[in-house]
């Protein structure tokens, strides 16, 4: 209905333009002056100074001298060009930053998106398949007590079983530090090495969801009148479940999987944070923790605007596959 | 060898609490090119039965009995065995709703898939097929690339009838195709069921609680009544004379069938399924004997192709008067014959209307029946027993009458309560606080107050309607099984006569006695009789059921009475 | 009593004085036993999975409120030498300043459970209240609510949530704020609707009609039924938030003042050769039990409320 994206788009845009005056407003919400506070506050962390050449930047760039409808236009003006200033710790473009860190986090959410929805959409139809026997009691306590226990803590229990006590996996990075490869392939490997642990945290967050989603969906959908239409014309189990029962509970799974990757944006941070992993998780972290302001905005933006992208693709998508919702 | 054969099925739904015998122990056949109809109202089985032979039931059912297709069994048989009888040799079209076609399928590829899979036709061929059933059901073939929700509820039906004929079934079962239609649709559906039959013979199976729609198609028509069949038999006798209380109490609650007899109901619930040793139906039954409350009946048949099941073989004979004769003698000699070699029989519960004018001999027959006069040869034998034998007329589940003069009716000197007391303390039956209580039942039954105040009110200080409600509620104190009411409206007035006609026919339908009612007034007894006798000159001319006599009379004197009505409805004749 | 009265002087007033204080307060125990009779009976329908939850939480508040009680030592004073294992001095060893870990797993339940608790209910009755509110009154009031809703809710939560509370200060106040900011949202949203399904009702009409005030139709009508949602949701929303808090705390955001487990993991953590010694047996695995534990007994709990309120409710969940 025409309303209803009319007021999604509109939702889209608030949101957007929410982030963006809490970007634009924060540093200038701060407590006292925002650069002579730039000390961390963690032992053994590097105590950032700032030269006064660098204080005059950052005061021109923020406008802080100038009238605040200024400072706004100022704001908008260096966003439509993509300028979203300089970090102060590495001291190089936010946008470079970004860009440095931005792939690690866009491999381990992807992945973690395609293994958990898959292994989700399997587990749960087995699941609904098998419902009435007693394997499938356990697996459902064993999944919903896994659902509660938030990322970053599964994280830990991961790193402390397979990495410290098992040592079978790295403790930290992306890649094995000083590496040289022989080839794309053991590189590709390494990667992987690395990887495992955050993609298999993130997707054992996002599986029970899915799983207990298509579940129930798939319980549901099989008490449906359709489903014994389909078995009353003979086309036999396999047909009813996939091309019946499937194609109809897999639309709330599609759904989920589209803000799958909003979600796990909030636990990104975290996870990273656990195995030390260096994607934009972990910079924003050490971003806020040096009070680099520049890159906590810039990041940010970055998360919200992914999130945005991921929620639109998900309304068009969704709009293809079930034919009673008119794009 | 017949098309389809079930065999003393069940189907028991066990659940955790409780198990639901939905279906209980019915048997029954198809023969190739007839159509059956299963009428029953909600929770008699009838979509449990379709489920069943479909092998569709739910995990949690208990199947016994056998389903025999063309002699082969197919009720224990595994899914993908069913698979290929389904839809090739038996189809089915549910009641359409919003989900009973897959909403994110098109409408053609949903008929086109049965094809494919059973048929082998490739999709080109499948389509052009579909394209042509489209056609047949009375839709444009361009609805086939539209979605279910795109459709309109008739759409859906006729989508639903042209997928189930997709792959040439051999048997076609429908469940309730019409019940979520509007009337406009629910004919055309008819028209294209009843065309199809004729151009290609199907043999089909409908189930629906819609008698009227049934009977319009179906040739033979099974009754079912908490998960048993009742009663079966050809359409139209089942309908003009049906032989079990419920069937006859289902044909007086549907207002198509006889449109100007009044709608009347079944009293009491339909069961819920427990655990019940004798005949389902015996909690509401008006005429149950002892037997019916331990051990279920049988489905016997009883002549003319009809089976029924009733440990009292359907509705019993209540009165049957044979060869009655009574002549009056006139002052000059001559002799009136009053009744002329009459026979005439009342069934349990029925209501015989007793038509004809002034001085055709109604009333004495009446007396006759109720002993009140001894004919001169013929006997009348109630419940089996002689009448003029014994006295029905004081005892419980008797006879008693009702006449129709109500200021002789009752004695103007008794009180409201000596009145109604009166058979109570002739027979001497009850203490005194139980006929105080009879008699106040009574009272109530015949919507009179029943404060002291009233019961000391002299049967003289009350008015003609009120003195015949006494009259009559003397007549229940008794519970009679047949009332005879002798033109007990003709000395009141219309609203009052009114009243106490609906009274009666209430009273009638919720106690279950029989009543023969006797008037001059046709059109009255059109409303609450299901059979009528016109008599004429001491001869009954023509008996039959209420409806048939009225709008296709048989007799030259019945014509003429039906023809002497006057009124607004009347000129269309 | 009132013989006493009579019969002694001073001493006997004193005593019926005391005597009318006892009865009164007996009244209220009772009556206040009677309410919990009301609150305990659907307890006896929870599964085995949900009374170990309410089993597990009554643990937890005890060792939190009788913390001074069962621990030895302060948990903020260096009461040993750094990175003791356990021992008889001290049950769970100590950290790297040498306090004592169990004290400090003791005292930090109380962090959790306050910002748990607090924010549950802050978000909870307040966003329900506000839901109510809006959807009762209808309008532009409603409209306006509901837009500000949607944007709340489609608001990446963790990632502002980080750099707010980077921007504002780690205090306590300021994490509680902050998360009551993002969790209204969703009570309020389930509240109104809740509430607009309701207004419908024929027998709010018919109040109306007999002359009630909204007062009387919101607090007799209304939220009675509102209120198991609530309460079902506010349990989840503790869930979030003592998540949140962990998660704050764990990147260094936390009050650094307060002991919360987070807090802990975060110490634990940046301690530079944790993962190459045993040490993280005893200082990394309690708080990491503690926090995992508290949420599976607040899950267990959470779900078997919503299957024992389910038929009212319509909501499908995992069973």
């Amino acid at each position: 209905m025409v309303k209803d994206r009319n007021s999604f788009i509109f939702r889209l845009l608030s949101t957007l333009f929410v982030i963006l005056a809490i970007n634009f407003f924060l540093p200038r919400m701060m407590p006292g002056d925002p650069f002579s506070t730039t000390s961390a506050d963690e032992v053994g962390e590097e105590i950032i100074v700032m030269t006064e050449e660098q204080r005059l930047y950052y005061m021109n760039y923020y406008g802080l001298d100038r009238p605040l409808y200024e400072q706004f236009l100022v704001y908008m003006k260096n966003l439509m060009t993509g300028d979203l200033g300089r970090s102060i710790y590495y001291k190089m473009p936010v946008s470079d930053v970004i860009m440095l860190h931005l792939p690690w986090t866009v491999l381990i959410v992807v992945g973690a998106t395609v293994i958990s929805t898959i292994s989700g959409v399997v587990l749960g139809t087995l699941s609904a398949k098998n419902r009435k026997k007693g394997s499938d009691r356990i697996m459902m306590t064993g999944m919903i007590a896994f659902a509660e226990i938030p990322s970053f803590l599964l994280g830990l229990i991961l790193l402390l079983v397979f990495s410290v006590y098992l040592r079978l996996f790295p403790l930290a990075g992306a890649v094995t530090p000083f590496a040289d490869y022989n080839g794309p392939a053991e590189q590709a490997w390494d990667i992987l090495y690395h990887a495992f642990l955050p993609v298999a945290t993130l997707s054992l967050s996002q599986l029970t969801g899915v799983y207990l989603l298509t579940r129930n969906t798939l319980i549901t959908v099989t008490t449906k009148d359709y489903i014994r239409t389909a078995r009353a014309k003979g086309l036999g189990e396999k047909t009813v479940w996939i091309r019946h029962a499937l194609r109809n509970a897999l639309l709330p799974v599609v759904t989920r999987t589209g803000f799958m990757i909003g979600i796990m944006m909030g636990g990104v941070v975290l996870v990273e944070s656990v195995f030390s992993y260096p994607g934009i998780g972990m910079t924003l972290r050490s971003a806020v923790v040096g009070r680099d302001y520049p890159l906590i905005q810039g990041i940010l933006l970055v998360i919200a605007v992914s999130i945005l992208i991921c929620n639109m693709l998900v309304d068009k998508i969704y709009g293809k596959l079930d034919p009673r919702v008119v794009i | 060898m017949s098309l389809l054969k079930i065999n003393d099925l069940k189907c028991h739904y066990l659940t955790d609490i409780d198990t639901v015998k939905a279906v209980d122990g019915i048997s029954f056949e198809i023969e190739e090119g007839e159509i059956l109809g299963i009428v029953g109202e909600s929770g008699s089985g009838k979509t449990t039965v379709a489920l069943g032979i479909m092998g569709l039931l739910p995990e949690n059912t208990a199947v016994s009995g056998e389903i025999l297709y063309r002699g082969e069994l197919i009720s224990s048989l595994p899914e993908s065995g069913m698979d290929k009888f389904r839809w090739k040799d038996i189809a089915i079209v549910f009641q359409n709703g919003l989900e009973v076609m897959n909403p994110v399928m098109k409408a053609g590829i949903q008929v086109t898939e049965p094809m494919i899979r059973h048929l082998g036709l490739s999709p080109e061929k499948a389509r052009s097929k579909c394209a042509g059933l489209f056609r047949t059901v009375g839709l444009d073939p361009k609805w086939m690339d539209s979605y279910p929700h795109q459709l309109s509820g008739g759409m859906r039906q006729r989508v639903l009838l042209a997928m189930a004929l997709s792959c040439d079934p051999k048997l076609l079962i429908l469940d309730e195709v019409t019940s979520a239609l509007d009337a406009f649709t629910r004919k055309e559906i008819r028209d294209l069921l009843v065309d199809l039959q004729k151009k290609n013979g199907y043999t089909m199976l409908m189930i629906s609680h819609d008698i009227t729609f049934v009977s319009s198609v179906a040739s033979r028509i099974a009754v079912m009544y908490s998960g048993r069949v009742v009663e079966t038999g050809p359409v139209r006798d089942i309908l003009v004379s049906p032989r079990h209380p419920y069937t006859r109490g289902l044909v007086h609650s549907t207002p198509d069938i006889f449109v100007y007899k009044d709608l009347w109901g079944i009293p009491g619930d339909v069961p819920t399924g427990d655990e019940f040793k004798g005949c389902p139906f015996s909690p509401r039954c008006t005429q149950k004997i002892d037997i019916c409350s331990e051990a279920a009946p049988v489905l016997m048949p009883i002549g003319g192709g009809r089976e029924i099941a009733c440990h009292r073989g359907g509705i019993a004979g209540l009165l049957e008067a044979r060869n009655l004769n009574f002549s009056y003698r006139l002052p000059d000699g001559e002799y009136l014959q009053a009744v002329d070699n009459v026979s005439l029989e009342v069934r349990e519960g029925e209501v015989l209307a007793l038509v004809g004018q002034t001085g055709s001999g109604k009333s004495t027959l009446a007396h006759i029946l109720a002993n009140v006069i001894r004919p001169e040869c013929g006997e009348v034998f109630f419940m089996g027993g002689n009448v003029s034998g014994a006295t029905y007329g004081n005892r419980f589940n008797g006879i008693q009458i009702v006449f129709q003069d109500p200021f002789s009716s009752t004695s103007n000197r008794f009180t409201v309560l000596d009145a109604v007391k009166e058979p109570l303390y002739i027979n001497k039956i009850g203490s005194n606080g139980d006929r105080l209580q009879m008699i106040k039942s009574a009272l109530e039954l015949v919507r009179l107050p029943t404060t002291d105040n009233f019961l000391r009110k002299y049967c003289g200080e009350l008015s003609g309607g009120q003195r015949q409600r006494v009259a009559l509620a003397r007549a229940m104190v008794m519970e009679p099984k047949l009332l005879i009411a002798d033109e007990i409206t003709s000395a009141l007035d219309v609203s009052t006569s009114a009243n106490i006609l609906r009274l009666l026919k209430g009273l009638q339908n919720r106690r279950g006695f029989a009543m023969i009612y006797i008037s001059h007034d046709l059109s009255l007894t059109l409303k609450i009789a299901d059979r009528i006798a016109v008599m004429n000159s001491g001869k009954i001319v023509e008996v039959g059921n209420s409806h048939d006599v009225m709008l296709s009379p048989s007799d030259e004197y019945t014509k003429r009475l039906v023809g002497s009505r006057i009124g607004l409805c009347c000129h269309t004749h | 009593m009132i013989k006493d009265v009579a019969a002694s002087g001073n001493a006997g007033i004193l005593s019926f004085i005391q005597a009318l204080n006892i009865n009164r307060i007996v009244s209220s125990i009772a009556r206040t036993f009677s309410r919990f009779r009301t609150i305990a009976k659907p307890f006896s329908r929870f599964s085995t999975e949900g009374k170990i939850g309410v089993l597990g939480i009554l643990c937890i508040i005890l060792m939190a409120v009788f913390a001074p009680v069962i621990t030895i030592y302060p948990p903020q004073k260096i009461t040993g030498d750094s990175l003791e294992p356990p021992g008889p001095g001290h049950i769970l060893g100590t950290d790297e300043l040498g306090m004592d870990i169990w004290s400090q797993i003791c005292y930090g339940a109380r962090m959790s459970l306050t910002i748990g608790l607090a924010v549950a209910f802050l978000s909870g009755f307040g966003g329900g209240a506000v839901g109510i509110l809006a959807g009762y009154m209808g309008g532009h009031i409603d409209q306006g609510l509901m837009r500000v809703i949607d944007v709340t809710m489609a608001l990446p939560s963790f990632p502002l949530l980080i750099v707010i509370s980077a921007f504002l200060g780690p205090s306590i106040l300021n994490v509680i704020l902050i998360l009551v900011l993002f969790s209204w949202a969703k009570p309020a949203r389930i509240a109104r609707s809740q509430t607009l399904s309701l207004k419908k009702n024929n027998y709010i009409i018919a109040a109306r009609n007999y002359g009630a005030k909204p007062f009387y139709l919101l607090w007799r009508h209304i939220f009675p039924e509102v209120m198991p949602v609530l309460l079902v949701l506010v349990i989840g929303i503790s869930s979030h938030a003592i998540i949140a808090e962990a998660g704050l705390a764990f990147l260094g955001l936390g009050d650094p003042t307060s002991k919360s487990w987070g807090m802990m993991l975060n110490h634990a953590t940046g301690f530079r050769s944790i993962y190459f010694t045993p040490y993280w047996q005893w200082w990394l695995l309690p708080p990491l039990f503690m926090l995992i534990f508290l949420l599976l007994c607040l899950a267990f709990i959470s779900r078997d409320m919503e299957r024992i309120l389910d038929p009212k409710l319509k909501i499908k969940k995992g069973f």
